[in-house]
């Protein structure tokens, strides 16, 4: 080896490979694209949405995967080593993003590169070494079919920079997952990417660049601060350090918030058994971490007498206490068996579950039982080697629920298994998993860590939720494009003075009640200036939060353009309707509430789709797009309003609406909407057969009557064509009974023979209800009076 | 009877007052998030692709770019240049909102960004398409080529400068807005000439080879609403309501003619614009009698039948039986120097600007021509050089 070549700063070079084609080039970043997009995530974002037909068969040639490091990686600050994977995945469609916290991306900076980006499809099985002097494409036919560790040892990977799928990636299981050492990319099938391109495995030897921070004096001071907090903070030094992640097993159970039998329960007497506390006392031997990690939160333990990787919480506990298995030795078992497959533990669990609970329900054949560990274990190598059932199972809880139905209780997001947080007790994470880009995700905003684990938000209220997904889910994606470790967060944020020093109770208000000013004073300047003190780049808290902002908005927007909208973004029915036996109220998460601020904090349209405003703002790209008719939408809007006033007074007064009312069923909810537009009109029959206006989601409406245009609306509302027209020329849809959608065409007419003078009325109606004169003018003053103006 | 026909019609058409308010509902049907623009400078100068974006007001839309400058003949090269910039910005649909080079530049690209080709000349000729293309919306600014609703395409090919013909039943537009206010503008000229055109796609439908039942009723329509507002129109362009009809007509005789196709007008049409360079609408108006009184054993039962919706009712119940295909003829003839009473239309092709020397060389194309296939009669080079003679003076 010659002597260290130095990189100065960060290197902005990335690897393009191409299987097909069996060529390799390199490409650069400009200082530009890496002060908008940092690295890591964004970086590797930014580039597909560049270079990939988002159209693209997820196990297809033209689906790339890129593998991006951050500018942290090789520089030695704490929680440095991780690395970012995007792809489509199979398992949602949509855009995956996994972090990893192996050493995959430190020996590839020594070779020179931040990234790889994996292009075409082999043809036959293959696996690359990456050295200084380029790629070489080897036949893998020796290590294919072997499991992951069986695999990094033959090819003597434990020095050398690995990324490894064991069987489940090579069968295409879609929530196949890809090792680094014993970290993974754990969620969205990546496994199944690198299987479907024929790539068992990538092995990167140690080459000799070396990384020196642009301004170093001020690097060592901002990193020696950052250990400093690392070492205070609670959660960094003693409950992560300690008992791991399952330091979270009591406090979730504490806060009802686990998940226990497929997400019915939030609690259970049984849990301690889990608790990080006992297995640390029993089972944890040492530390096992990412590489560079200042936290250790990673252990090995000593598990049936073998010493092995001890289960990382959404483990435990969907393995656990959602299978109601409260066996610690047997669910390390598992998590090995599916570290040597290369199964995502999370997604495997929660499948289980739901199958589990469909056989229950007599919807589909399976023979494991909630609490009992019987057939786990075979099951995992089915489903890996998709022999028998397993061939199923591969495919995850929500095509299984397209096929034998209970979509209820299959527990996913947009095709992404649920992680170990019941929303139900954190109303906030319902809101976050409902909107996360990849899917039913814990780690898009992490709101539980404030509702449970910090106190800062009241896990069972709406209040600030929407503007902390908001501000977590830009501080995330700015950390794992930086890239560190999120968990250095709690570190970072907490322990800077601002966080530190004032009562809790005061910050408590603060969160709570002023979020946006709290989140302009929270300190999280280390991140912005590691940032900038490595690569020389300017870069204020601001712009590193507006990078987060940016590349937020970029994967969804990706994401919209693949096809996910509004209705995509919303929770199993479980979480939105039943109550729980541990809940005394039997509380539901309001997700829709929640959601309208989120969109529009967002700067989302009503859809869901970023709007060029916001794409322009955050200087993702330019476009034309035309504005909203915002003073027809009022008009309307207004017109909704006063109708709504009428209609409800109408309803106790006049005998013809009473009566066709009347056989409307209770509770019957009627919409009004417009589509691309907010403004809408609810009615709820009451109790008392009274029209109520209200607020009615979409979802919960029995009957939607849907504008086609605003400009149809605003026609129909200004009283310049009826409704008859308006059917007629295409311009309403009607979701619904048509026989009640019918009755209340004949209301309609009737609300308008009251509101309107007859002249109007004639051109607007076939024909004109017959109301007694006096009867007419009498109840028009009144509406007009009182009524529409006091809705009384 | 004929034994066997086909018909097709997949284009969704919208059509009528604030038809364009209904495209962002479309957008949603189609999935599209990022369509191009493509039109050309006298259309953007008239604001009407303002109009368009203004209408869509509240859609889920992004328009990556608008590429304005697409020239009167659609070629290779731009072809190719815009595909580029449809792949560059990430683009998944197209709008094109113009006359016949707009549309059919709009199909080249779909082409080649759905195949995702190089080479425009792979895919030239008959059914090279093998799959879908991407959603294509036609915003029509002239009542003519009925190009928003056939399965046809014409682009010059710039290196060898020959105009290739491709048709394939994707190349159908996915849906076409029939909007008064894109046509409202257009020159009494233009209008006169288009609607010749259109004309004579309907005639041509109703009277040549693979006429069949469907596309007699949309080609029957159309004669009757051209004729009844063709004249007029030429004298007052604001009129909304005709406007409206004409625009209408053109489509329905483009759904006809693309299913039942063309004959002789086509082909001297597109060999004398080949040679001499005249606007295609123009041959349509000077060939189209002719051909009539060339073609008329053939079709008098046809043409007899046509004198209905072409001049009313009155003057068909007043026309004798047998003298009512002449009578459409003469009507044809009527009309014809009636345009040119009015706007100086060329009936001849002196008045056009063809030399005398260049018929040979138009006559010999013209017997070359695809649409000859389907002409009722069969063509010899004398035949069609006798044609053109009577035509040129």
């Amino acid at each position: 080896m010659t002597s260290p070549r130095l990189i100065l700063g960060s290197h902005n070079k990335l690897l393009e490979i191409d299987l097909t084609k069996k060529a390799f080039t390199t490409v650069s970043i400009s200082n530009e694209e890496r002060k908008l997009y940092l690295g890591g995530k964004g970086l590797a974002i930014y580039y597909l949405y560049k270079k990939m037909d988002l159209s693209c068969d997820p196990l297809g040639e033209d689906n790339i995967i890129a593998i991006f490091g951050g500018v942290m990686v090789g520089t030695g600050a704490p929680n440095s080593s991780r690395f970012a994977a995007v792809t489509k995945s199979p398992l949602t469609g949509l855009i995956v993003s996994s972090s990893c916290g192996g050493s995959f991306a430190f020996f590839l900076k020594s070779v020179g590169y931040d990234g790889v980006i994996i292009k075409g499809q082999a043809k036959e099985p293959t696996y690359l070494s990456i050295t200084e002097n380029g790629v070489s494409f080897n036949s893998a036919s020796k290590i294919w079919g072997k499991d992951i560790f069986e695999t990094q040892e033959l090819l003597e990977a434990k020095n050398k920079g690995n990324l490894v799928i064991g069987p489940a990636g090579e069968n295409r299981v879609l929530y196949a997952n890809v090792a680094s050492g014993h970290r993974f990319f754990g969620r969205g099938g990546i496994g199944a990417v690198f299987g479907a391109k024929n790539l068992k495995a990538i092995v990167v030897e140690k080459g000799s660049f070396r990384i020196k921070p642009k301004k170093e004096k001020k690097y060592m001071k901002i990193k020696r601060k950052a250990i400093k907090y690392i070492n205070r903070n609670e959660y960094t030094s003693d409950l992560y350090r300690n008992y791991g992640t399952n330091a979270g097993f009591r406090i979730c159970n504490e806060k009802k918030i686990l998940p226990v039998r497929n997400f019915t329960k939030g609690m259970s007497e049984k849990a301690s058994e889990l608790y990080g506390e006992r297995l640390k006392s029993e089972f944890y031997k040492k530390y096992s971490s990412c590489r560079n990690c200042a936290i250790l939160c990673g252990h090995k333990g000593m598990f049936n007498g073998k010493l092995i990787q001890a289960p990382e919480y959404e483990t435990t506990s969907l393995f656990g206490s959602n299978l109601e298995i409260y066996d610690a030795e047997k669910i390390a078992e598992w998590n090995e068996i599916c570290s040597r497959l290369g199964l995502d533990t999370i997604s495997i669990s929660v499948t289980l579950a739901y199958a589990i609970e469909a056989n229950e329900k007599n919807l589909f054949s399976f023979p494991l039982k909630f609490g009992s560990p019987e057939g786990v274990s075979e099951i995992l190598y089915d489903i890996a080697y998709r022999k028998g059932i397993g061939e199923e199972l591969a495919l995850g809880t929500k095509r299984l629920a397209e096929k034998y139905g209970g979509k209820g209780f299959a527990m996913n997001i947009k095709g992404l298994e649920f992680s170990g947080y019941d929303p139900r007790g954190c109303w906030g994470q319902g809101l976050s998993y409902s909107v996360a880009n990849r899917g039913a995700c814990h780690l898009s905003a992490s709101l539980f860590t404030l509702e449970a684990f910090f106190n800062f938000l009241k896990g069972e209220s709406k209040r600030a939720k929407a503007q902390f997904v908001y501000y977590m889910e830009n501080l995330f994606s700015a950390i794992n494009s930086l890239q560190l470790c999120i968990f250095t967060s709690y570190a970072f944020m907490l322990e800077a003075p601002i966080a530190k020093y004032p009562p809790k109770i005061f910050l408590k208000i603060f969160i709570s009640y002023f979020p946006r000013i709290t989140q302009k004073v929270l300190d999280i300047s280390i991140y912005s200036k590691l940032f900038e003190t490595v690569t020389g780049i300017k870069q204020s808290s601001r712009d590193f939060l507006k990078a987060g902002e940016r590349i937020h908005i970029l994967e969804r927007y990706m994401n919209t353009l693949i096809g996910v909208s509004r209705i995509d973004d919303t929770l199993p029915e479980r979480f939105l309707n039943e109550g729980r036996e541990s809940d005394k109220k039997k509380k539901v998460v309001p997700l829709e509430e929640m959601q309208e601020k989120y969109y529009k904090i967002r700067g989302y349209s009503r859809n869901g789709v970023p709007t060029a405003k916001v794409m322009k703002k955050l200087g993702i790209e330019e476009g034309f797009q035309p504005k909203p008719k915002r003073i027809k939408e009022r008009i309307v809007s207004l017109v909704f309003t006063i109708l709504g006033r009428a209609m409800k007074t109408l309803s106790t007064i006049d005998s013809n609406i009473k009566q066709e009312i009347r056989s409307w069923p209770t509770n019957f909810k009627i919409l009004f909407n417009v589509d691309n537009y907010e403004t809408s009109l609810g009615l709820l029959k009451n109790k008392k057969g009274v029209l109520n206006p209200q607020k009615i989601p979409e979802k919960q409406a029995d009957l939607v009557i849907t504008f086609r245009t605003i400009d149809a609306a605003f026609e129909l509302m200004t009283a310049q064509k009826g409704i008859h027209h308006a059917y007629a020329s295409n311009a309403i849809k009607v979701k619904g009974d048509t026989q009640i959608a019918m009755s209340l065409i004949r209301c309609l007419n009737i609300t308008e023979t009251y509101l309107f003078p007859r002249i109007i009325a004639k051109r607007i109606m076939r024909k004109i209800p017959t109301i007694n004169l006096m009867k007419r003018y009498i109840v028009r003053i009144y509406l007009y009076l009182f009524s529409i103006p006091f809705n009384i | 009877m004929k034994e066997y026909f086909e018909f097709q019609n997949k284009t969704k058409i919208l059509a009528g007052k604030k038809a364009l308010e209904n495209l962002p509902s479309e957008f949603d049907n189609f999935r599209v998030k990022r369509p191009i623009i493509l039109t050309d400078r006298g259309v953007n100068k008239a604001g009407l692709v303002d109009k368009v974006i203004k209408a869509c007001g509240g859609a889920d839309v992004i328009f990556p770019a608008i590429i304005d400058d697409i020239p009167q003949d659609s070629s290779t090269e731009e072809v190719n240049k815009i595909a580029e910039i449809y792949n560059e910005k990430k683009c998944d649909g197209i709008i094109a909102i113009g006359g016949g080079s707009v549309i059919d530049t709009a199909k080249g690209v779909n082409i080649l960004v759905s195949e995702k080709g190089k080479d425009l000349k792979e895919f030239a000729g008959a059914e090279r398409l093998k799959r879908p293309l991407r959603p294509l919306f036609v915003i029509p600014t002239t009542a003519g080529t009925g190009s928003e609703v056939t399965a046809v395409a014409v682009i010059k090919d710039d290196k060898s400068a020959t105009k290739m013909l491709f048709t394939s039943r994707y190349l159908m537009p996915d849906v076409a807005v029939i909007d008064p206010r894109m046509t409202i503008t257009l020159p009494a000229y233009i209008t006169a000439l288009t609607a010749m055109d259109a004309l004579t796609h309907a005639i041509e439908a109703y009277t040549c080879l693979q006429k069949n039942l469907f596309s007699d009723v949309y080609a029957w329509k159309a004669i009757e609403l051209i004729s009844k507002n063709i004249v007029e129109l030429v004298k007052n362009g604001k009129d909304k309501e005709r406007r409206l009809e004409m625009a209408i007509a053109a489509t329905m005789a483009g759904v006809a003619f693309s299913n039942s196709m063309v004959g002789l007008v086509h082909s001297l049409g597109h060999a004398a614009g080949a040679v001499a360079k005249i606007p295609h609408g123009v041959a349509m108006n000077i060939f189209l009698p002719h051909v009539l009184k060339f073609n008329y054993e053939e079709i008098k039962e046809e043409l007899k039948e046509l004198l209905l919706p072409l001049a009313g009712e009155e003057i068909y119940v007043k026309t004798e039986e047998k003298e009512r295909a002449r009578k459409f003829i003469e009507k044809i003839e009527e009309l014809q120097e009636r345009l040119n009473e009015l706007i100086k239309l060329p009936k001849t092709l002196k008045e056009a600007g063809v030399k005398e020397e260049q018929l040979e060389e138009i006559a010999e194309k013209a017997i070359n021509d695809g649409s000859l296939t389907l002409n009722p009669k069969d063509v010899t080079k004398e035949e069609a050089l006798r044609i053109l003679m009577k035509a040129y003076e």
